[in-house]
């Protein structure tokens, strides 16, 4: 219980992620099944609005939080790879003088 | 000598998850602020928009009420967009700044010339991996890699590695 708390704690923009696409699929659902249970148009319009609109901004909602949560993999990533180089370069004049080379700064 | 950074014994220096927000972060407070005030501003006016378009009877009249969920829904979606463009930058620029040191990391640890699959250069490579590596490349570090077959590049079409084996 206790590793799958802290699990839900790490990865809580996954698990958000997770839960509005669930929202908004479920706002869709619900969006459909009022606007399919009406013909007139001025009763469907705020199903459109409720159900529709609303399950647009959750299901962005959820890409934006899983792309985020990408992101900040990708970020302690290099921030770990950066800081592994950076200890392991004690020579720094050396490094920095072959990074120059690299990024075109020493010439 | 610098032997511990690519061995895979060495600890790694990051433990869990980055933090979300701060100067050493992908996102900045005033990300958030943009991001989560236009989706704030967008999901206040589609509550509005519901609100004065229902319980009206013709439909006419609830046109205008559903535009403006439209254009709430567009607001919102540009602060999300806002948020990821702000992340995504910050983390090219990282990688921007990152990349020359592993370069230079690996050229210092590789200085010979390269060998190819098929002469046994001795590479290795991992499930999921679309590049074939050098042992020593920091890349590689820490992840369960296996001695490259032949049959890996020219089945998988692996591709040599732009850091330690181009």
């Amino acid at each position: 219980m206790t590793g799958f708390s802290s699990w839900l704690r790490v990865q809580w923009d996954r698990v958000g992620a997770v839960g509005a696409a669930l929202v908004g699929l479920a706002a869709l659902a619900l969006g459909w099944v009022g606007v399919s249970g009406t013909p007139h148009i001025a009763e469907q319009l705020p199903y459109f609005i409720s159900g529709g609109l609303v399950a647009l901004f959750f299901l962005g909602l959820a890409v934006a939080l899983w792309l985020s949560a990408d992101l900040r993999d990708e970020w302690r990533e290099l921030r770990a790879l950066r800081l592994i180089l950076a200890d392991a370069a004690p020579e720094s004049d050396e490094l920095d003088a072959t990074v120059a080379t690299f990024t075109g700064n020493g010439r | 000598m610098t032997v511990a950074f690519i061995t895979p014994a060495a600890p790694a220096p990051v433990e869990g998850r980055a933090a979300v927000l701060g100067a050493d972060a992908p996102w900045r407070l005033g990300d958030l602020a943009r991001a989560g005030g236009l989706a704030g501003v967008g999901l206040a006016g589609l509550a509005l928009s519901w609100y004065g378009g229902s319980g009206r009877a013709d439909w006419a009249d609830e046109l205008p009420w559903a535009c403006l969920g439209v254009a709430a829904t567009a607001v919102a979606v540009i602060g999300l967009v806002t948020w990821l463009t702000a992340g995504l930058r910050r983390v090219r620029r990282l990688r921007r700044e990152v990349l020359p040191m592993v370069q230079a990391a690996a050229v210092r640890r590789s200085p010979g010339p390269v060998a190819t699959p098929s002469a046994g250069g001795g590479f290795v490579t991992a499930p999921g991996m679309t590049r074939f590596h050098r042992p020593t490349c920091p890349l590689a570090t820490g992840k369960p890699v296996q001695p490259l077959r032949v049959d890996d590049v020219d089945g998988a079409g692996l591709v040599p590695c732009g850091v330690c084996a181009a």
